[in-house]
């Protein structure tokens, strides 16, 4: 999927005008964990909003080849929670095989009939997770969903993404501001400098054995912290949270 | 439980407690202090109008007409609600002005309503029966804009990012959303609604409680009055634990 010096501007009533997204471009790859690193509020939401076709663009273009269906998880549980588990799944698709394997697949199965208000925002994402893949999405867009959420949950997802990324074939998009949790998810990373969302560079590294968050006292890791902490200080950018 | 939170059993207590000493101050007052008086009839004479109240008022049939309006009403807004969720849900998000020009009607005074009614119908049973209804269905429908407006965004863009049709978002996620809010309208219009239809009988006059208040204030009868009011306060209070229970029982999340 291709972002082509994509532009979006927000009208104020008074006829004011503010770029929220300045000609962005960047790629996706397939099968790929890829995170926008950048600050709170500088429009990574609207960004993700955009590639899910749930908001108009201003200018440039977007190719999203190979993708057929993306899905847009908000930071806000959006999972129904009058429904358990398996209903919300059967919501989206009745397919009870389909249902059984992303169950074993994110480590659902034995609780397929808890609802989900009183559950972690771990298995919470993952519900909302579940949900997308039975709708058939190829790339996933999350946005912020592990805010608050302890280090050995964030393990545990990271652990089921990134196994549902190499089964399913399928790829997913970050949007985060949070340094370690870019590092532990992703593939690839790009920082972008905030209001307007602009300025991309991209930094990818390839990490052996599973993600946890003793790689963050790695050498990549503190390479990746400086590249960043560099990224953000030259665009004169706070905001991000780091390691 | 927080430190000042009362459990209902407390609640229930003090209720019964507060009763009892009004009971009190009622019976040692205009029983043996102020007997003969314009304010409230003395106890004895309250007892007394019950059977008066049931053979020459006619209560209980004037009760059961009320009674019957009113829960028949309810039940056929609170299930026209249900069938009309959907193009609700798509007023509200397609043409939000009329929403906002339907709003309008909360402000014209009941009382005016029920005078319309009677101009127009000529105060027949259908048509008190039709002001109940539309009287709750515009009470809920009033109910449900104000709560979908608390709908947080992302429950529709993830729904809509999933790719369900706009149908099933109105129906699935809005619906039971709004559903817990409509229960608990329910109990408010419960009271509101015994109020509108009294008002609607007292000027048709055609039967019903209102009719027999319309009675009560053409002969004076402070007695029968307290007594009305005393059985329709009962009945509100036993009715709305009854809607409180299927709540409970039926509605097991909270939009919020």
């Amino acid at each position: 999927m291709e972002i082509i010096n994509i532009i979006k501007k927000y009208y104020g009533n008074l006829g004011s005008c503010q770029n929220v997204i300045n000609e962005i471009s960047f790629k996706i790859d397939e099968n790929s964990v890829n995170t926008i690193l950048a600050p709170s509020d500088s429009g990574k939401t609207t960004l993700l909003k955009i590639i899910a076709g749930l908001e108009s663009i201003d200018g440039g273009e977007i190719k999203l080849e190979p993708f057929k269906k993306i899905v847009y998880i908000p930071t806000q549980p959006s999972f129904l929670h009058w429904f358990s588990v398996k209903e919300n799944f059967s919501l989206i698709n009745e397919n009870q095989d389909l249902q059984k394997e992303i169950i074993m697949l994110l480590g659902l199965d034995g609780y397929e009939k808890h609802y989900l208000n009183e559950k972690s925002i771990g298995f919470q994402f993952l519900v909302s997770f579940g949900m997308a893949l039975l709708s058939g999405s190829d790339l996933v867009l999350v946005d912020e969903p592990f805010t608050g959420a302890s280090k050995l949950i964030k393990e545990r997802i990271c652990k089921a993404v990134r196994e549902t990324v190499k089964k399913r074939k399928i790829s997913i998009l970050i949007a985060t501001s949070n340094l370690s949790d870019a590092f532990l998810f992703s593939d690839s990373i790009f920082l972008m400098k905030g209001t307007p969302l602009d300025i991309v560079e991209k930094t990818g590294f390839s990490l052996k054995g599973e993600r946890r968050y003793e790689l963050l006292n790695s050498k990549e890791a503190g390479s990746f912290q400086k590249r960043a902490e560099d990224f953000f200080k030259n665009n004169k950018t706070g905001g991000l949270i780091s390691f | 439980m927080r430190k000042n939170e009362i459990t209902g059993f407390e609640r229930t207590k003090f209720l019964a407690k507060f009763i009892f000493v009004l009971v009190f101050v009622y019976v040692c007052l205009f029983e043996l202090i102020l007997p003969v008086n314009k304010i409230l009839p003395k106890p004895s004479l309250l007892l007394e109008s019950f059977i008066p109240l049931i053979k020459d008022y006619n209560l209980l049939t004037e009760l059961a007409l009320t009674f019957s309006i009113v829960f028949a009403g309810m039940l056929t807004g609170y299930f026209l609600i249900y069938l009309s969720k959907n193009l609700i849900c798509k007023i509200y998000y397609n043409y939000p002005s009329v929403t906002a020009a339907l709003g309008m009607f909360k402000y014209i005074p009941v009382i005016l309503s029920a005078v319309f009614f009677e101009l127009w119908f000529a105060g027949t049973f259908w048509a008190e029966l039709l002001f109940s209804v539309l009287a709750v269905y515009s009470l809920l429908f009033h109910a449900f804009i104000s709560e979908i407006a608390n709908v947080h965004e992302s429950y529709i863009l993830f729904a809509k990012s999933l790719g369900m049709p706009d149908k099933k978002i109105y129906s699935q996620v809005i619906w039971h959303h709004v559903h817990p809010r409509i229960w608990e309208s329910i109990q408010n219009i419960n009271c509101r609604i015994w109020l509108y239809i009294l008002v609607f009988e007292l000027i048709a006059a055609v039967g019903g409680i209102g009719k027999l208040l319309g009675q009560i204030i053409a002969y004076k009868d402070l007695a029968a009055l307290l007594a009305v009011s005393i059985i329709i306060s009962v009945i509100i209070y036993v009715t709305n634990h009854i809607i409180k229970y299927f709540s409970g029982r039926f509605i097991r999340w909270n939009s919020k």
